[in-house]
């Protein structure tokens, strides 16, 4: 998969999982209202099955953002 | 004087214990808050016996407004901080509120025509007199809203008496005191905040630590039990099932403070909580209760020979009995005064004072078990959603003949949200689940979504056409999604 690719597929996952269509690479939980509490559990677990993360102590941060979560899966 | 829980707090406020939003670092003392709440109190918009209704974050601002409505005699509504537009507008509908407080510009924008709207900030004194307001104590207090349908909402009214004698038994099953330090970040919205964290804290008049959310904490979790010396913190099976997946390191952090660790609001896997005890060495409680009840056991793992499974002993304000059918039955002071605007539901739910929980249960040694819900509530990550609500809104296309709501396991939210529904006409699965997830997006908070639409030919039902609604949760349970 090519950045682009990944970029395409964490967007997708964020929106899926949020149920809203105006996810962009800027949308965080700053400017995503649906992005609440529960909802960002179910992003990290969205996230662990389409990329097969490992969520621990120190990566658990990383998932605040599109941009970040990016970053997250790129360094894998 | 009466006898209230905000008049206990507020004549006891102390100068030295203190609420202290973590995030943002602002803190005030007890004292502070007592003073703001009366001047909250005083505000003309602010009126005994009318309905305010709170949308707002986490904050020391929420238990002011609290406060000042409870010293007013008003009843206080709060509701979820992110509740989505469409959905404010159907529960504001039926609560009519004579003032809604909050800081979200979207919500001011579009009620206040029909409403008055306004921020904590502008809610000042009328004049410089204290007084006294006199509350009737068996009058509702607080309404808290929980989702129902259009045509059978559900908002649980709860009056003074209720309030203080749940939260006095909470204090002392729970062996709370004034030397606790309380950490809150469940959404103020619901009910688990305010009867486990912020009401104990007012009675007691103990330090409390507010977040604005697990997320917020995320992998400070414990060094925050630890930085705060926490005493008592409650959580919800999600975040218990997060903690157990991250196996954060602890062995350097001084949790000795912390009494045990609460967790209630949806069912509690065993499993679950085992590896929390065993990985982290802290106790944690599998609390039971309902908004129409507060807590109603106390599971305390610091009882000797204690041991996880069991939702505990019943709290002294209430009796606990299992009736024929299995159900769990409440009765004391802490049952509810009745449903807003719906008499006749609560006949149907309190019969002779014994509260039917709907749950169903069975007593072992003095020890209460929960086994099943008996209704079909689906409890995502701690929040009750009615299934009927999103059918109701699945119906409004017009090519779904049949629509089901269930509940599936969830490893992280205990369950999620999946439609089962039976098309009318041409149109492919596709194109309608796409068109309904649409109409759903349009008129439900995002955590109401279905997570998947299946198509069926048929919905199971009983000789006399009854859904049956259990059987179609097991064969969704069974379907392999992962």
């Amino acid at each position: 998969m090519n950045y682009s690719e990944i970029e395409d597929k964490v967007i997708a996952v964020v929106s899926n999982t949020l149920n809203v269509k105006n996810i962009d690479l800027q949308s965080s939980q700053a400017n995503a209202s649906e992005w609440d509490s529960l909802a960002y559990l179910s992003v990290i677990s969205a996230m662990e099955e389409e990329f097969e993360i490992e969520i621990t102590e120190k990566n658990i941060n990383n998932f605040g953002s599109v941009k970040n979560m990016l970053n997250e899966v790129n360094h894998l | 004087m009466n006898n209230t829980l905000a008049n206990i707090f507020i004549n006891k406020a102390s100068q030295s214990k203190k609420i202290i939003e973590i995030e943002s670092g602002v803190e005030k003392t007890h004292y502070e808050i007592a003073n703001r709440a009366k001047e909250i109190s005083k505000s003309d918009d602010i009126k005994n016996g009318k309905i305010i209704t709170v949308i707002l974050p986490n904050s020391v601002g929420y238990i002011e407004c609290f406060l000042g409505c409870m010293l007013k005699g008003s009843i206080f509504s709060p509701l979820p901080y992110f509740t989505q537009i469409q959905e404010l507008d159907k529960v504001l509908t039926y609560v009519e509120p004579s003032l809604i407080i909050t800081d979200r510009p979207d919500v001011r924008e579009t009620f206040s025509e029909k409403y008055k709207v306004s921020d904590v900030q502008s809610l000042t004194a009328a004049d410089n007199s204290f007084n006294e307001h006199a509350i009737d104590i068996n009058k509702p207090i607080a309404l808290y809203y929980s989702s129902g349908t259009t045509g059978n909402p559900k908002g649980v009214l709860y009056s003074s008496n209720n309030m203080l004698n749940l939260i006095s038994s909470i204090v002392r099953g729970f062996k709370f005191s004034d030397q606790d330090k309380q950490l809150a970040f469940l959404p103020f919205g619901h009910t688990a905040s305010i009867n486990y964290n912020i009401l104990p804290a007012l009675l007691t008049g103990c330090d409390l630590y507010i977040s604005n959310g697990f997320e917020f904490l995320r992998s400070n979790f414990f060094s925050t039990l630890s930085d705060c010396q926490i005493t008592y913190v409650e959580i919800v099976p999600t975040v218990l099932f997060m903690l157990n997946k991250l196996k954060i390191d602890v062995s350097n952090l001084n949790l000795s403070s912390l009494s045990f660790i609460g967790c209630g609001s949806s069912t509690l896997p065993l499993g679950a909580q085992k590896e929390f005890i065993n990985q982290y060495n802290i106790g944690v409680g599998n609390l039971y209760g309902l908004s129409e009840t507060g807590p109603t056991h106390i599971d305390d793992p610091r009882e000797k020979n204690w041991q996880p499974g069991s939702i505990g002993i019943p709290l002294d304000v209430n009796e606990c009995k299992v009736s024929k059918n299995g159900e769990l039955l409440i009765k004391g002071d802490n049952v509810f005064i009745g449903y807003y605007k719906n008499q006749n539901l609560y006949e149907d739910v309190v019969v002779n004072g014994w509260f039917h929980t709907g749950d169903l249960g069975y007593m072992d040694n003095g020890r209460y078990y929960f086994s099943d819900r008996k209704k079909d509530l689906i409890i995502k990550g701690g929040i009750n959603i009615v299934p009927m609500e999103i059918e109701e809104v699945i119906y409004k296309h017009s090519e779904i003949l049949e629509c089901v709501v269930v509940g599936r396991e969830d490893s992280i939210h205990g369950e999620e949200v999946v439609a089962v529904c039976v098309k009318n006409g041409s149109i492919t699965e596709e194109n309608l689940s796409k068109e309904i997830l649409e109409i759903c997006r349009a008129e439900l908070s995002s955590y109401k979504i279905p997570k998947q639409i299946y198509f069926w030919e048929e919905l199971p039902k009983t000789a006399s056409h009854k859904l049956l609604r259990k059987d179609v949760r097991k064969k969704i349970n069974k379907i392999s999604v992962r």
